[in-house]
């Protein structure tokens, strides 16, 4: 009798999962086509145990009480379909049940712990229910397979109701939108991310190119995501890891990544005119702006309804959510893809952005400069200027850090080691244009594209090997962006060439002078979009300099506020990220803290005194040029 | 009085360093207002009124795109001859406007700063200059001008009307690529008289270096802040003095002392 009410309780939920299912690929399917392949599905157990866990076990608190808790139940459920799916009823599998059972059960148990001190960063509501019904599921399933002949009447009607309990949580969930849709979307999304070079091992890092003579202008409504980050943003389960690596949620900036996700999510659904609004959402609001107030469904305007531009234009594109998010889920995508179609539709880029914009279409600078003026800093420094016919070794692309007096010493610096490494280069002179890096973040993609075309254009007009360049942002969008409208290069950043240049002996360095406490702040467009953590650090121990570490860098590097084109944005906050950025400098007692970026210099020095000096490596590489000669 | 017909002129401006073609800022305001000025009164009443958006020049100008995305549906080209006089082809095609806008001035070709006042004297049209905003009344429109020092005046306008807007009216100018892909440019069909203008300059042009003007000696002011704003928002108040009397040597020596004072000369 029990055996056949959980065959039919097995068979009834799993129906319900797979109606449950389909309701929601409809949804999914109401997005964009994309283009994915069936076979990925093959490769589900690969990403989820090498590059999801990856994520995952940077907290290894929480990793093994998911390995418990989901393997117990992976193993449980898959028992129960061979023993009373198929009815085959056999005395060994209950054990083996039981254990699998058994472990969940402890696994949830920790569940239940961290949800008792939870971090604010974690979503409550529904969530907060998961250990209850998780452990209602292990324990109802625990009990049924008991080794003892006959239970009394009593308690298999309890466990059965347990397990009835359980399994709706389960197989509710996909349906329902509840928790346990994590599962079966965040598997899914594994095998049909949107972006599959991830799990090649290679960092994934530039923007998708919108085809505007087609009329592509960015994200209108939800419809207009691709199906696969529709099914992407699903995948969510809330963790606010992305929350607390946001630099803009920690200045105050009305943006949470994770809210951003939720509020998408919100907008997955047909329903017009329920007004269901996010009142739900059991997390962190976007800071100063109340919850309650936003509803969106599939085909609305995602802005201002469903999320205020204040909270796209606060983002600085340092992708810090997405090197955190265990689910993989491209945060940047998505507020890029809405800030695209508020720019190409609306021209709405709010503060000082329309400005920059209209200087980047006019003079193909962000500052409104002369191009001829960009090299001036370099007028005594018999620099060659690259023309047509002129073949160099290294071209030099300075961006329009070349305009700002404090820049030009670093790229001073940088052509001083570059004579002393006998290098033979060239600087682009006023055939530079900008790279359109910053259009592109505001969402402008057609002065990006229409810039990067002209760029490439140069470039093929010249004849050199690879490009060096002090600015990751330029870096960037060189090296990862310009290749799908047709540019391949090689490009450096200069700590990149000027370490392999000390490691060769190319260059010769002595010791640094340097007594302070030095600490080096990663730019995000070289750590998180570039990849490059080791070339500064080897090159500050080179010449003699310890690096002491911030609370974070690396790869998980907190931004200085400068990418993004947040600082033209400038969305009001609390505080201002520099000065977060700062204040972990002044933590660990650092008294000099080491760049490699102008956006980072400019926004590092703009905090006001007293804190640490901002110097750029190629500047504290100089010195011992300087020192030894 | 309702408004039916609302034309905004735009030129081809460019760029003062690049030198890349682009619109003119102050049309661009002109035009931006004439927009919102549209969408009110079609919001208002049922009526449907239009703003033509018409530029006199080549239909191939790159700056006319920019005009486009910043919210022009079309743009119509009255083709213009190099020297020929645009008021007599511009008059031709702006019978029968309620208002036309436009900036104060282009940014290059002939940008004398005339064309609104020779337009409304042609056309015998109303003109208002300096006009910051527009609104419509029961009686026509109403414009607010600006005047020098925070001052500002509200004029109430007799239409037809020339209304010039002044560079600094408070409008968000709004680039957007796709209005700028969906704009139509289109030329007008009728021929436009080509005679020369009797306006126009038509001697060659000479250029030369500019001369390095001499520096004006200034006293460095050590006033208050409350006696800057005074300066700065009252007219009479300047301070300095009027010397009357005396021969010229002794208006000279007070001229001296006043500059050594002030440490503007060491002699």
């Amino acid at each position: 009798m029990m055996n056949y009410s959980i065959t039919a309780l097995f068979w009834l939920a799993t129906a319900t999962l797979l109606l449950g299912l389909w309701k929601r690929t409809k949804l999914w399917r109401a997005g964009q086509p994309a283009e994915f392949a069936w076979l990925n599905l093959l490769a589900i157990p690969k990403r989820y145990f090498v590059d999801l866990h990856h994520v995952v076990a940077r907290e290894p608190f929480i990793a093994r009480t998911h390995v418990a808790t989901a393997g117990g139940a992976v193993a449980a459920l898959g028992l129960v379909a061979i023993n009373y799916g198929l009815m085959l009823y056999c005395a060994a599998l209950n054990w083996a049940i039981l254990a699998a059972t058994a472990i969940m059960l402890i696994g949830v148990f920790f569940v239940w712990l961290r949800r008792r001190n939870a971090p604010a960063r974690l979503s409550r509501g529904a969530w907060s229910r998961l250990p209850y019904s998780l452990a209602a599921f292990a324990l109802g399933l625990l009990i049924v397979n008991l080794p003892v002949t006959v239970l009394s009447a009593g308690v298999a009607v309890f466990a059965l109701l347990l397990l009835l309990v359980g399994s709706a949580e389960l197989a509710l969930g996909i349906g329902l939108g509840g928790p346990m849709k994590h599962a079966i979307a965040g598997l899914l999304h594994l095998a049909f991310h949107p972006r599959q070079e991830r799990f090649s091992g290679k960092l994934s890092t530039a923007l998708m190119t919108l085809d505007l003579t087609n009329q592509e202008y960015g994200i209108n409504k939800p419809s207009d995501f691709k199906w696969n980050q529709l099914l992407g943003f699903d995948a969510c389960v809330q963790c606010g890891k992305c929350e607390a690596a946001c630099p803009a949620f920690a200045a105050g900036q009305p943006l949470n990544p994770k809210k951003l996700i939720q509020d998408l999510v919100l907008g997955l659904s047909n329903d017009e005119k329920s007004g269901k609004t996010d009142a739900n959402f059991a997390g962190s609001p976007y800071p100063g702006l109340p919850i309650g107030e936003h509803s969106g469904s599939m085909h609305a305007p995602i802005v201002p309804s469903l999320i205020e531009a204040e909270t796209l234009w606060s983002c600085t594109t340092c992708r810090a959510c997405v090197q955190e998010c265990p689910m993989l889920i491209e945060h940047v995508d998505a507020i890029v893809g809405l800030r695209r179609n508020l720019t190409l539709t609306q021209g709405a880029a709010p503060g000082k952005a329309p400005q920059t914009l209209e200087n980047l279409r006019q003079t193909a600078t962000v500052g409104g400069y002369d191009r001829n003026a960009r090299y001036h800093w370099a007028v005594d420094l018999d620099v060659k200027t690259i023309q047509p016919n002129m073949p160099v070794d290294l071209l030099l692309v300075a961006g329009e850090g070349a305009f700002d007096m404090r820049y030009q010493r670093t790229l001073r610096a940088l052509v001083k080691l570059l004579k002393a490494a006998k290098m033979d280069f060239a600087v682009m002179g006023a055939l530079e244009r900008d790279t359109g890096d910053t259009a592109r973040r505001l969402g402008d993609e057609a002065t990006f594209q229409s810039l990067a075309k002209q760029n490439i254009d140069t470039f093929n007009s010249l004849t050199f090997k690879r490009i060096v360049t002090a600015d990751p942002h330029v870096m960037h969008s060189l090296k990862n962006e310009y290749p799908a409208l047709g540019g391949n290069y090689e490009v450096l950043h200069h700590t990149t060439l000027l370490a392999q240049l000390a490691s060769s002996g190319q260059l010769k360095l002595g010791k640094s002078a340097e007594t302070r406490k030095l600490t080096y702040h990663d730019p995000c467009y070289l750590g998180r979009y570039n990849g490059e953590t080791d070339a500064p650090r080897d090159l500050l121990k080179a010449i003699g300099l310890q690096v002491n570490e911030m609370e974070r860098s690396g790869l998980r590097g907190r931004c200085c506020g400068g990418g993004g084109g947040a600082p033209l944005t400038d969305i009001p906050g609390k505080q201002r990220i520099p000065d977060i950025r700062i204040q972990d400098a002044r933590n660990i007692g650092a008294e000099l803290v080491a760049v490699g970026c102008p956006q980072c210099t400019s926004m590092l020095e703009g905090v006001v005194r007293n804190r640490p000096d901002v110097l750029d490596i190629a500047e504290l590489v100089a010195s011992v040029m300087e020192h030894a000669s | 009085m309702s408004i039916k017909n609302i034309v905004a002129l735009v030129s081809a401006g460019r760029h003062p360093i690049s030198g890349q073609a682009r619109h003119c800022r102050n049309d661009s305001l002109a035009m931006t207002i004439g927009l919102a000025l549209t969408s009110d009164l079609n919001a208002e009443n049922a009526n449907s009124v239009n703003l033509k958006v018409i530029h006199a020049g080549h239909a191939k100008n790159a700056a006319l795109t920019d005009y486009l995305a910043l919210g022009a549906s079309q743009i119509d080209v009255i083709p213009a001859l190099e020297n020929a006089d645009i008021v007599d082809s511009l008059a031709e095609n702006l019978k029968n406007v309620d208002v036309i806008l436009m900036g104060s001035r282009a940014e290059s070709g002939q940008d004398s700063g005339l064309l609104p006042y020779l337009l409304a004297e042609k056309l015998n049209y109303s003109l208002v200059a300096n006009v910051l905003t527009i609104k419509q009344t029961t009686e026509g429109i109403e414009a607010l001008q600006f005047l020098p020092k925070g001052k500002r005046r509200s004029v109430k306008v007799t239409m037809p009307t020339v209304i010039v807007i002044h560079p600094l009216a408070p409008v968000q100018l709004r680039h957007a690529y796709a209005r700028q892909a969906n704009g139509h440019i289109s030329q007008f069909a009728t021929q436009t008289p080509t005679q020369e203008s009797k306006y126009s300059c038509t001697v060659e042009w000479q250029t030369q270096s500019t001369i390095r003007k001499p520096n004006k000696l200034k006293a460095k002011e050590n006033k208050s802040g409350h006696a800057r704003m005074l300066s700065a928002t009252v007219s009479e108040n300047k301070g300095g003095a009027v010397v009357n009397d005396g021969n010229s040597v002794e208006k000279a020596q007070v001229i001296l002392s006043y500059l050594r004072e002030h440490r503007l000369i060491n002699f």
